[in-house]
């Protein structure tokens, strides 16, 4: 085969992948760059206005606060939840596997999983139940139970309320990743480690988390990504309010540009507030990579040589 | 230093007996291996002297104090395990010095102790070194280091010889004897490994499914074997097992094996086997107890050659008497050749004679 057929041929393997890439995210892409560009609005057309967009952000007092939201809801939601309470899930899960067989263990992974399951909008709905501010929520009736007079959790806790429905799910995450990586420890580690005079919290300190470190790590960064750009539970629960007390910043692009709570079909502008997040994002995994020396992950494989 | 005395010690994993009725006393400051073709409980027995498993029955004394149901950080127990476990994430220091930071020991102290041990194992330079840096000789020093660093009580040793090479392996062993000679430390050792149980056992204790076949220091495993099992388990090349029965005729006495091979019952032996007449008996002869020579003797056996096997310093010769085989060790510069007649003269004092049924052994007094 000469040079240039293979070359032929590698183009035409690659064609469906390339082709799928440049309709359905390249295109969409520079549109959206060129869109940010635009002060387009309902009536969608195309007239460049220059950056003024992006001096528009600058100057957007609600952007400040909605940066502090999206901060507080991503890593609030992330060491809460889907690291800690993650791990937390996986330790006392492998802990019963252990100790008690595999089903039980099983059944407890099986629950926690539930939530990735269940349709947003249904799990949304659950919790709008759950939380109902009348005495028909499930929290206010057992608060009434113990004659205790209702709270309308929603607008008292917004915040609170967003990082514990995003975190019930994305908990299962870590959950899974953190308990495979838990299970393949050698029990000889934890033998020595019980030897050597470890208790069930040294052992965790010393031996475990060490050894799952890299899980932690990718499971850390991968899931502030993914919060960093989702809404879907903000914007069933709460619409981003009250007054914007849990509007993150991706929420705030939907909502500049698909109105919702507040109606604007700003299209010019919500394309430049996708744009800054994206931004953040890239400067966020470039910190992740860095700090974490995923470098080191990616490049040689991390089983550990017994 | 401790004895340990295991009572009827018993650990079943749901309907399987991994140890079965097993009684042991391990004296104090002495090796005592834990022999056995793998299954058979060598190390469940070891896991629950450690205090990782909890015995299903029995108890394991340490001088005379019961310690099932204390966890092992209270029972001052070193281990090292097959795989040396050491901890992926921590230097060589690190890993020794652990379980004395556990203990909450002063860090000069831990710094002192660590070097102090270091040198006895040889590995002073390597401190810095994670063990995926390092060969498994190494990684098996550093093993036993973080074992010893806290003066044990007890040392416990699985399979510490299997990942290392051959040459590695006989240093490694006289090392492991020297360091523990010189802590004076009660040690017990796990192997398959004959050869590793009878170089390094001041006792062996050969298990067999789970349930103790013979105790005994390693000498008498291979001259008085209690048993088919520890018969055939012990010794390299095997010893010749041979069914048989005892046949009178002419008022000589043979042990019958098979239908062309005809074994003399020495004049000592006759009285003890002579009750056993007609009844089901396994005849077991070494092939190192065994000479050939061109001379007939009063007891020796005519046998022709069938194939001539060098093991390096002795030569295998394969006797074939019809269906039976009899192998006899022999210098490797004797000239035997295949299909050669000659007089196979079994050691008298060095035949054991089993009963077939229970497969225990029957004394011949000699």
């Amino acid at each position: 085969m000469t040079k240039k057929r293979g070359h032929f041929m590698i183009f035409l393997l690659l064609a469906p992948a390339l082709l799928i890439t440049l309709t359905f995210y390249l295109v969409p892409g520079i549109l959206t760059g060129a869109m940010s560009f635009t002060n387009m609005d309902h009536r969608l057309t195309w007239n460049f206005v220059g950056f003024s967009n992006y001096v528009a952000m600058f100057k957007d007092t609600i952007l400040s606060r909605v940066f502090w939201n999206t901060i507080l809801y991503v890593f609030g939601t992330l060491l809460l939840f889907n690291v800690t309470f993650g791990l937390l899930i996986a330790l006392a899960t492998s802990y019963i596997a252990e100790r008690h067989g595999e089903k039980p263990s099983l059944f407890f992974r099986a629950l926690w999983l539930l939530p990735r399951f269940t349709p947003p909008i249904v799990y949304g709905v659950i919790w709008l139940w759950i939380l109902d501010p009348t005495r028909n929520g499930l929290l206010n009736g057992v608060l009434n139970w113990f004659g205790q007079k209702p709270v309308s959790w929603i607008s008292e806790f917004p915040m609170a309320v967003i990082v514990l429905t995003n975190g019930v799910i994305g908990a299962s995450f870590g959950m899974i990743l953190f308990y495979s990586a838990i299970t393949s420890i050698s029990r000889e580690y934890n033998w020595a480690a019980a030897v050597d005079g470890a208790g069930w919290l040294h052992r965790i300190r010393y031996v475990t988390l060490p050894l799952i470190r890299w899980p932690l790590l990718f499971v850390t960064a991968y899931q502030t990504l993914s919060l960093l750009t989702s809404y879907e539970y903000i914007l069933i629960l709460t619409g981003g309010g009250p007054f914007y007390k849990t509007t993150v910043w991706s929420l705030y692009a939907y909502n500049e540009a698909f109105g919702g709570y507040y109606a604007s079909y700003r299209f010019g502008y919500a394309t430049a507030l996708t744009l800054g997040l994206v931004i953040v994002s890239i400067i966020a995994s470039v910190i992740y990579w860095r700090v974490f020396r995923f470098r080191e992950m990616m490049s040689e494989p991390k089983i550990e040589v017994i | 230093m401790a004895n340990v005395r295991l009572k009827n010690l018993t650990k079943t994993f749901g309907s399987v007996v991994a140890v079965d009725n097993v009684s042991l006393d391990i004296p104090d400051g002495k090796v005592t291996v834990l022999l056995g073709p793998s299954g058979c409980g060598k190390t469940t027995l070891l896991l629950m002297l450690a205090g990782i498993y909890q015995p299903t029955h029995g108890e394991v004394y340490f001088d005379d104090v019961m310690v099932n149901g204390i966890p092992p950080k209270l029972r001052n127990v070193g281990l090292v395990f097959q795989s040396y476990a050491l901890y992926p994430h921590m230097t060589v220091f690190d890993n020794i010095a652990f379980p004395l930071r556990l203990q909450k020991v002063p860090k000069d102290e831990i710094r002192d102790r660590v070097h102090a041990i270091t040198k006895v194992v040889q590995i002073s330079d390597l401190l810095k070194r994670k063990p995926g840096q390092m060969s498994g000789g190494q990684q098996q020093r550093v093993a036993l280091a973080r074992a010893l660093v806290k003066n044990p009580d007890l040392l416990l040793l699985d399979e510490p010889l299997s990942n290392l090479d051959a040459r590695l392996r006989i240093e490694t062993r006289v090392e492991i004897k020297r360091i523990q000679q010189e802590f004076g430390i009660t040690t017990v050792l796990v192997t398959h490994d004959q050869v590793e149980a009878v170089t390094m056992a001041d006792n062996v204790a050969v298990l067999k499914k789970g349930v103790l076949q013979q105790y005994s220091p390693p000498e008498e495993l291979l001259l008085k074997p209690d048993n088919i099992f520890v018969a055939s388990f012990m010794g390299d090349p095997p010893m010749n097992l041979l069914d048989t029965e005892l046949v009178v005729r002419d008022d000589r006495a043979f042990f019958k094996c098979g239908s062309e091979l005809e074994i003399p019952v020495p004049p000592e032996a006759r009285e003890a086997v002579l009750s056993r007449t007609g009844k089901g008996l396994v005849i077991g002869i070494r092939p190192e107890n065994m000479s050939l020579k061109e001379e007939e003797g009063d007891y020796a056996i005519r046998g022709k050659v069938f194939m001539v096997e060098l093991l390096g310093r002795d030569k295998l010769v394969d006797f074939r008497f019809g269906e039976v085989a009899l192998r006899v060790l022999v210098p490797a510069d004797l000239p035997v050749n295949t299909g050669e007649e000659l007089w196979i003269h079994p050691h008298q004092s060095r035949i054991h004679l089993f009963d077939k049924e229970n497969s225990e052994t029957i004394p011949i007094a000699v």
